[in-house]
């Protein structure tokens, strides 16, 4: 499949990682899975961006997902959640894009007092209806040829963006911003063995 | 205690059936995981046409439905209590006990008794194993089950409102392909249904089915790059466009907005081979009849003097030189995914068959064989077989399509030398195809 | 290979030696301590369970640990008199899948008087199609699963030649793809464990030379990913029991040295459970018999000394097949 999940825009403050504004597609999950989806997608970006250095990029893999993430040199920052299949290459294009766009928009002024009830930036649904085409995105990476891919940080799971004796599962456990629903899912999510019959 | 668990069991089964019964278009089942029942209250959910079940009540409700079901009803052992449970009854058991494990074929064949008795109507069997897909996409025995309830109704014509049977059984498949990537069982049934329609539905409604199936197949497979069960049921598409009638090729060729003719054209003088002396350009090539475009191709003569189909060889070329662009292009966008590569494989095993078999030749573990021709059976001398057979493939291999068939695989080979599938796919061109000393 | 390849890495930590013993106490004790919910999930396959647990403990000569008679009344107890097949369990239907599973069981103990023979023979009889095709049970699914279920069963049984064999084998070769591969159906796609069973056919019905053997073993060696371990089609996670359902069928075609056999053993040794021993399909996830069985002999392929040999057709050991005096076909090179 060829498919975006989230776009989120964040500020890196010294501490934590602030949502400015976010945007979702959750419409291929189960119904009652939706919140607690949309919780975990928005409790990893804050994690990841919080965890990569400013003017840097990394792409991770997480199960089925790819969490693409870019820090400006200014703390703004962009997160892309799709699926392996979405190409690299295009997606943090598009996150230079939106991050452009965004703060020709919002003044710099109100990143970092801001939340997303606060910023008025009513285009990012826009924007992940269009790129779920990637081929949409392909005029504008043309554009953009000076991305140079060999400068986006790999991670396979993660685990390797974590800290050192940091777990994924205590985070999870000590968050405030995921409900109990939500760590009941992940729980159950975790290695449910599936019959392997194909 | 025990009355007390028994009482709560009963009321979940009885709310699950009221929601089964009450909600005309129910269209998604899930487990919500709800480790401890905190709320105190029912844990059955119906929330925007999905019901739910949290997840503390699966194991009781499980283990005394599934119980009951397997002891009082039991099929063959205790025949004499048959009749215990009536109908109804069984029913809302049956239909918890397959939401929760839909792998108990033993309930489903129930099922399929109850509606050769009457007790279960076939419309609501299709609409609760789509239910049962939500969750558990991948499971044959719901497949199995909806394939046997078509079969009775295609075999019986007792249906009057094909068109949206036929809709709904591909939008079951599209659902279920969709949420679980390689879904061996979807895309099967698919490629069943259409199969089996064909003794049910006129030739032009099949034609305008394979048509809309083509298209359909080429939107999929451009957003699920890396899914070969999609690019499989694609070469399905591919090989039913092979035999529509003249009027339908019109429509297909209306449908796609593509001229298919320009693609194949398009494809040949980009890799004309430079040694040779190409007496056509783009434009004159145009104007060609198809038999003479086909002569150009391959410049052959048969040695009986049975005519071919030039019409319908020109289009199959043409079909596979459009998919062979299109491969192309999703390779330089997407990249590194076997799949497509596999899918290329299928293409140039489909030119060089076609080609193999124009010249009355096929190959077979390694080897060629000449083969006697299909219209008028005419066999040559055992002795002079092997002399005919070097000379056919010789022409064959000299001729303009393969050469340009040959430089085209060559040069995208080299212009993807960073894709290690590029260099596999080489090596399985020269070793598998045969086309070792060849390219 | 590239980043978004769909693979697994092996950590430093995974077993790297075979866990024998643990294995088999692992199979021993596995239902025991199983509580009854989990038990009825799994009861529609229970007879297929027995073969899986058996025949790993059989590979690993530690069988008698396993309640024999038991086992073979519980067997007796699940033939249909009607229609001669036999059920998954008690109060279940019977089928193709678990008659086979009964058959290779009672084939392993010698104890094939335990059931009705003429029964299985007229229940498979009956299931044969006009076009070769096998249904499961009389409700009418046709898989090329069920054509290895007939012919392993009546083979087992010395009756393979109460069906036409050959009709039974057209209808496999009708499924075969261009790749050399075989699907579930004519028209399906080429999957490995649906390989194995159609080659599985071939080499009891001896008519391994109607394969496409380069492209069919071309496609299978294929399957091996970077991890060492092996996928069943294009883009697929890696999963053990296609370390059977490949390594067999290469087995069959004579070509087992065409993958990387040294880095598929770290494979199926990294998905041992060291604390609970068993195999599972990846490495880390939960155990379970099938994949257990399935581990212990594709090592068993792989020539591993402290396994018994198994036969690749039939995945029994080899010594059963033996006294049975079956002589599945192996394509000579």
């Amino acid at each position: 499949m060829v498919k975006v999940y989230g776009l989120v825009v964040l500020y890196k403050g010294v501490t934590s990682a602030t949502i400015l504004k976010a945007a979702y597609d959750l419409q291929s999950f189960s119904f009652f899975q939706r919140s607690s989806v949309q919780e975990f997608m928005t409790f990893v970006s804050k994690t990841i961006v919080e965890r990569t250095h400013q003017a840097s990029r990394q792409s991770v893999k997480e199960g089925e997902y790819m969490v693409q993430v870019y820090v400006r040199a200014d703390n703004l920052a962009g997160v892309l959640i799709s699926d392996h299949e979405y190409p690299n290459r295009v997606a943090h294009t598009l996150i230079t894009k939106l991050l452009d766009d965004f703060s020709a928009k919002v003044p710099v002024a109100i990143w970092q007092t801001g939340d997303e009830t606060t910023i008025d930036f009513p285009v990012l649904p826009q924007y992940l209806a269009k790129y779920q085409n990637p081929k949409e995105a392909d005029a504008l990476t043309k554009i953009q040829n000076d991305l140079d891919e060999t400068k986006i940080i790999l991670h396979d799971t993660i685990k390797a963006v974590l800290e050192r004796g940091e777990k994924l599962d205590d985070l999870v456990e000590k968050s405030n911003s995921l409900s109990m629903h939500s760590k009941a899912f992940y729980k159950t999510a975790r290695k449910t063995n599936s019959c392997c019959n194909f | 205690m025990a009355d007390e668990k028994q009482a709560l069991v009963e009321k979940i089964i009885k709310d699950v059936h009221i929601v089964l019964s009450n909600t005309a278009e129910l269209y998604a089942f899930d487990i919500v995981p709800v480790e401890t029942n905190f709320r105190n209250k029912s844990p059955v959910m119906c929330i925007e046409n999905c019901l739910g079940l949290e997840s503390w009540c699966v194991k009781q409700v499980y283990l005394h439905s599934y119980t009951v079901l397997m002891d009082k009803m039991c099929f063959k052992t205790q025949r004499k209590s048959r009749q215990v449970l009536d109908s109804e009854t069984l029913l809302r058991l049956l239909n918890v006990t397959l939401l929760i494990n839909p792998d108990l074929s033993v309930l489903w064949n129930k099922r399929r008794e109850m509606v050769q008795e009457l007790l279960l109507d076939k419309s609501s069997e299709l609409k609760f194993t789509r239910l049962v897909l939500s969750r558990k996409p991948k499971c044959n025995d719901a497949f199995a089950h909806r394939r046997w309830i078509l079969g009775t109704y295609l075999n019986s014509h007792q249906i009057n409102t094909m068109e949206s049977l036929i809709n709904t059984e591909l939008s079951v498949c599209d659902l279920t392909a969709d949420k679980c990537p390689n879904n061996y069982h979807s895309w099967s049934h698919r490629l069943w249904f259409i199969n089996k329609l064909r003794n049910s539905i006129k030739q032009d409604d099949m034609h305008t089915l394979y048509i809309k199936e083509y298209n359909f197949s080429e939107r999929w497979m451009s957003k699920h790059v890396s899914d070969f069960s999609c690019f499989h049921y694609r070469q399905f598409c591919i090989k039913n466009t092979y035999n529509l009638s003249n009027l339908s090729w019109k429509t297909f060729e209306n449908s796609l907005d593509i001229n298919f003719r320009k693609v194949l054209l398009c494809l040949l003088v980009n890799n004309f081979p430079k040694d040779m002396i190409i007496q056509a350009s783009e434009q004159d090539l145009v104007s060609y009849s198809e038999e003479n475009l086909i002569q150009f191709l391959l410049s052959y003569n048969n040695s009986c003097s049975c005519n071919v189909d030039s019409v319908s060889l020109c289009r199959k070329f043409e079909i596979l030189c459009y998919e062979l662009t299109l491969n192309s292009e999703l390779l330089r966008f997407y990249k590194h995914h076997e799949s497509m590569w596999y899918h290329r494989r299928f293409i140039l095993h489909e030119i060089i068959e076609m080609m193999y078999d124009h010249f009355g030749l096929f190959r077979h573990n390694g080897v060629l064989v000449r083969k006697s021709c299909k219209y008028c059976k005419t066999t040559d001398l055992r002795q002079k077989q092997a002399k005919i057979i070097r000379s056919h493939g010789d022409c064959l291999y000299k001729s303009v399509l393969f050469q340009v068939i040959i430089k085209h695989e060559k040069s995208f080979i080299q212009e993807r030398n960073d894709d290690n599938h590029a260099v596999r796919h080489e090596k399985y061109l020269k070793l598998i195809q045969g086309l070792n000393n060849l390219m | 290979m590239s980043f978004k390849t769909k693979d697994v890495v092996l950590s430093q930590t995974r077993p790297t030696t075979l866990l024998l013993q643990k294995h088999a106490d692992y199979l021993a004790s596995y239902g025991l301590n199983k509580d009854d919910f989990e038990y009825c999930m799994t009861e529609y396959l229970r007879m297929s369970g027995i073969y899986w647990s058996l025949t790993a403990m059989e590979l690993m000569d530690q069988s008698s640990r396993m309640p024999k008679d038991d086992i073979i009344e519980f067997i007796s107890l699940c033939q249909d008199s009607e229609s001669g097949g036999i059920s998954a369990s008690n109060g279940h239907d019977p089928h193709m899948l678990y008659t086979l599973s009964a058959v290779q069981v009672l084939a392993m103990y010698d104890r094939s008087d335990a059931i009705n023979i003429d029964g299985v023979v007229k229940f498979v009889v009956s299931l044969q199609q006009d076009d070769g095709s096998f249904f499961g049970d009389k409700w009418g699914e046709v898989d090329t699963r069920f054509s290895f279920c007939a012919v392993m069963t009546l083979s087992l049984l010395h009756r393979l030649d109460a069906i036409n064999v050959n009709r039974a084998v057209d209808f496999v070769l009708s499924c075969m793809n261009f790749d050399g591969g075989f699907g579930s159906k004519p028209g399906s796609e080429s999957h490995a464990g649906l390989i194995y069973c159609c080659v599985g056919t071939l080499s009891i019905c001896k008519r391994m030379d109607a394969l496409k053997v380069d492209e069919l073993a071309w496609w299978l060696c294929e399957r091996q990913l970077p991890s060492g371990g092996l996928n069943g089609r294009p883009e697929k996670l890696p999963d053990l029991c296609y370390s059977w359902w490949v390594m067999a069928s290469l087995s069959m075609l004579n070509r087992i040295h065409w993958v990387d056999q040294e880095k598929l053993e770290q494979y199926i040794l990294a998905c041992q459970d060291s604390e609970t021993g068993g195999f599972s399909d990846r490495p880390g996830d939960i155990t379970d018999p099938f994949h257990t069985l399935f581990g212990l002999a594709g090592l068993s392929l792989l020539g591993n000394s402290s396994i018994k040999q198994v036969n690749p057709t039939y995945c029994m050991p080899q010594e059963t097949i033996d006294r049975l005096r079956l002589e599945p076909q192996i394509l000579l090179i």
